[in-house]
């Protein structure tokens, strides 16, 4: 089980509660597809994707950018069971959408620096950062938990 | 691959955070030492708390160090030569870390440039991270 210290818990308690799904959400999802353009192989169906302003005007990318973020209101609500949280999610990622796994890791960069980006430095500090990427290593692990 | 539109994009950014390189780089070494706490052992010499003297001088080497790369990317092989003949034989470091460090300097550079840090600039600057990494491990072996 991830031991939280209390400075852990109220970094992320903090930084989510000021965190706007529908703004964050679609901006790292497009930050994904510009930054590591080969992750655009998951999404046939989102249309134009051909440019970085194609890409931030993309409807697809927005709605998708909510729901990505929104599924981390489960791992807040489930911070002392995490992996289990997940384990549904992870299934599906596996055997429905055939996602490697490395791109949790990589959208997950994506999202530290759109929040290290709205929040700035006084706000988003080391110690809320490491809180922040430990958070985020949890729900990448437990996304990649069911796959075999 | 960077074209020349990311060249002068990464050039213009260090141009401009030359002046701030004490506080951008001991601000990256911070996250680092904060999130990845084994790369602390390569400063046991140093005291890296924050706002120590070593922190700050050690940052601005850094920064100026990628700065100077910046001003002629072409030229990133001839520009390192010494610094790779350092880390090769002096420092080696696992170039494992310069990953670690290249991402925080990635959310340092969010932080400061904000909304500037838009998704090309991010992409650019990884790119060119991950390129001087690579130059800067080539003597290694």
């Amino acid at each position: 089980m991830v031991e939280w210290t209390d400075a852990e818990r109220t970094a992320i308690s903090t930084l989510w509660s000021n965190i706007d799904v529908g703004e964050i959400g679609p901006q790292a999802l497009s930050r994904l597809l510009v930054v590591f353009p080969w992750t655009q192989r998951y999404f046939p169906g989102f249309g134009d994707l051909s440019t970085p302003a194609a890409i931030a005007a993309n409807p697809k990318v927005a709605q998708h950018g909510k729901t990505v973020m929104g599924g981390l209101e489960i791992a807040v609500k489930n911070m002392d069971n995490i992996k289990n949280a997940y384990a549904k999610l992870s299934v599906m990622h596996s055997e429905k959408l055939h996602v490697d796994p490395d791109n949790f890791r990589v959208l997950a960069e994506c999202i530290t620096v759109v929040v290290a980006a709205k929040f700035g430095p006084s706000v988003f500090t080391a110690g809320f950062q490491e809180a922040w990427q430990k958070f985020l290593a949890v729900v990448v692990s437990a996304l990649g938990r069911q796959y075999h | 691959m960077l074209s020349k539109k990311e060249k002068k994009l990464i050039k213009e950014i260090w141009e401009r955070l030359t002046p701030v390189a004490a506080d951008i780089g001991s601000d990256a070494l911070l996250r680092m030492f904060a999130s990845y706490p084994g790369t602390k052992t390569y400063f046991s010499h140093l005291d890296i708390s924050p706002g120590s003297a070593h922190l700050s001088s050690h940052g601005k080497k850094i920064v100026l160090a990628i700065a100077e790369g910046a001003k002629d990317i072409s030229q990133l092989t001839v520009t390192l030569a010494p610094l790779q003949t350092l880390h090769a034989y002096q420092l080696r470091i696992d170039p494992t870390n310069f990953k670690l460090l290249s991402h925080c300097m990635l959310v340092t550079l969010a932080c400061y440039l904000g909304s500037e840090f838009t998704p090309v600039a991010h992409a650019a600057m990884d790119k060119f991270l991950s390129a001087f990494a690579a130059v800067l491990s080539e003597k290694y072996r």
